[in-house]
């Protein structure tokens, strides 16, 4: 049943991409015509039961976060969907947005404001810093899901939330996390995991509501001590899962980034509900 | 205390003046359309007064070409009647004369200033791109746009916070005893509260009111989680809501120019403070 939902969201994203890069040809984008393309691309979305969350790096006395129940995209935004966004948000288009919201390099690869040249309109919109991307999940109505409810769906296997208990998982994740494509491929591709959900791992790297809030410092006096947990030699050792490499990594790239970075592995998809 | 009616920056007081002259110059054109016989009976005047209110947020929205000065004179379209009604009381000893003197004077002063806002758009690394309204202590809107115009000091920290935080409103607190009177006067301090729940403008008050701090360059803030996060990252603060009302932080204090582009930083508790204060020397230096 999930499948064939998917399915069917994949050829509306794929009806919605076409139309939409029909219309990046044309010189002139009006707002009816990009109210007429928001109207074709519904997020799909998948429920999320509540639960609790083991983060890699819990805070001191914090052993385990509760997520209460929310909904997340089964894939991660599209550049379809993101033309469609600034079609109808001018001010995110890569001529208009200041640095402090963008840096050189936002939106690298699009042929014009208006245009996605050569991109595929049904693979992950990527050069996309994460002031934009929290900027068009608000103006879904919607926002980024938080670190640990990514982290919470992204554990996710295929027989249970908790991937870790299934044979070969990590090696799996990690496998995928490590070949990601260097030119993302269309969404939806590969299997959905526990909760139907697409593309955590392998396609992109995703934003999340709390950039750099799993190393947040305790409230002390000390400044830093969290990096050094990640960044130095035996820094492993406050893990809660020394075996998890992959997310190693998503921490340790979450932790390096800046809110006006963008590169062209990194995307985001929307949640909604939750704690926030 | 009404901060809305005391921010203390020099382009708002002019800002201010200059919508006042607005409404004056538009009351004395109604009141000249009525002496030449158009529908000047009472109630043509006062809903004349109310569409005075807008003309004049207008014709602030139309001469302030950054996208902040707008919002701006959009936050203050609601206040736009009672600043008429503030304007009545306040020149209640003046007579029409000196009403019409003032007003050529400051019109004057407002057109050059006006013209020179439009022409310096905000800097792209300035913060105060940034121009959703958060509440203060007062339970009145605040954009950061509104600090444009003076340094400013930036801490974000919660209320229930009792090891970290308090030493970084101090540190805020030794920052402002360093500065020179005129600037220390100018100078704007913003506290920004992690704890979107628990620290209401009630409790921010109260929190000012403990610490002495209640002040007219003193703005205690709360937003919505998506803004406090945005304005976090564009700090580089970063935090986690831990639940149980704990939030783990990291410890700065941001200094920044006029414009707000950050031009000091200071990382952890305990730090020297020259950084900021030379900061706003510096910012101070060049403003005046």
């Amino acid at each position: 049943m999930t499948r064939t939902v998917a399915t069917l969201i994949s050829l509306a994203l794929t009806l919605t991409g076409a139309l939409l890069t029909s219309a990046s040809a044309q010189s002139e984008a009006t707002a009816t015509q990009a109210e007429a393309q928001v109207a074709l691309a519904l997020p799909a979305m998948a429920d999320i039961e509540g639960g609790t969350v083991e983060l890699l790096f819990p805070i001191e006395g914090e052993e385990e976060t509760r997520i209460e129940p929310f909904r997340i995209d089964l894939f991660p935004v599209t550049n379809a969907e993101f033309l469609q966004f600034v079609m109808a948000n001018p001010t995110w288009t890569r001529s208009a947005l200041p640095e402090v919201f963008g840096a050189p390099g936002y939106l690298a690869g699009w042929a014009g404001d208006y245009d996605l040249g050569n991109l595929d309109p049904t693979a992950p919109v990527t050069n996309v810093s994460w002031f934009a991307a929290a900027a068009y999940c608000e103006a879904r109505g919607d926002r980024l899901p938080t670190e640990a409810e990514w982290e919470y769906v992204g554990k996710a296997g295929q027989q249970g939330p908790l991937g870790s208990q299934e044979p070969g998982f990590n090696e799996r994740i990690l496998t995928l996390t490590a070949s990601r494509p260097a030119v993302p491929q269309a969404v939806g591709q590969g299997e959905p995991n526990y909760f139907g959900v697409y593309d955590m791992h392998g396609s992109v790297w995703e934003w999340v509501f709390d950039i750099g809030a799993g190393m947040a410092t305790g409230d002390s006096r000390s400044e830093g001590d969290r990096r050094l947990q990640l960044v130095c030699g035996g820094g492993s050792a406050g893990a809660s899962d020394k075996s998890d490499y992959a997310a190693f990594l998503r921490y340790a790239f979450r932790n390096g980034l800046e809110g006006n970075y963008s590169n062209s592995g990194l995307g985001f998809r929307c949640a909604s509900g939750g704690g926030l | 205390m009404n901060v809305k009616q005391n921010r203390p920056t020099r382009e708002r007081t002019k800002r201010s003046v200059g919508r006042l002259a607005t409404l004056l110059l538009a009351l004395l054109t109604i009141l000249a359309l009525a002496a030449c016989g158009g529908d000047g009976s009472k109630d043509a005047a006062g809903n004349s007064a109310q569409s005075t209110s807008s003309q004049a947020v207008d014709h602030a929205a139309h001469e302030q070409a950054t996208p902040a000065e707008a919002r701006d004179a959009a936050a203050d379209a609601d206040d736009a009647t009672a600043h008429a009604e503030h304007s009545a009381a306040e020149h209640a000893d003046h007579t029409a004369a000196d009403d019409a003197e003032a007003h050529a004077d400051h019109a004057a002063d407002d057109h050059a200033h006006h013209e020179e806002l439009s022409a310096a758009e905000l800097p792209g690394t300035s913060i105060y791109h940034l121009a959703s309204a958060f509440t203060d202590h007062h339970g009145e809107p605040m954009a950061l746009p509104e600090l444009r115009g003076a340094p400013s000091v930036f801490v974000m920290f919660y209320g229930d916070c009792t090891t970290a935080c308090p030493l970084l409103v101090r540190s805020a607190e030794e920052i402002e005893a360093a500065l020179p009177q005129e600037l220390r006067e100018d100078t704007q301090f913003v506290m920004v509260s992690f704890d979107t729940k628990r620290d209401t403008p009630q409790n921010l008050l109260a929190y000012a009111q403990d610490k002495g701090l209640d002040k007219d360059n003193w703005h205690w803030l709360v937003g919505t989680p998506l803004q406090t996060r945005q304005l976090a990252t564009l700090l580089g603060v970063q935090y986690r809501d831990a639940g149980n009302g704990v939030f783990a932080h990291s410890n700065l204090v941001t200094v920044v120019d006029p414009d707000g582009v950050p031009s000091a930083r200071l990382e952890g508790i305990s730090v020297e403070l020259e950084p900021a204060i030379d900061a706003i020397l510096a910012a101070g230096a060049v403003s005046n």
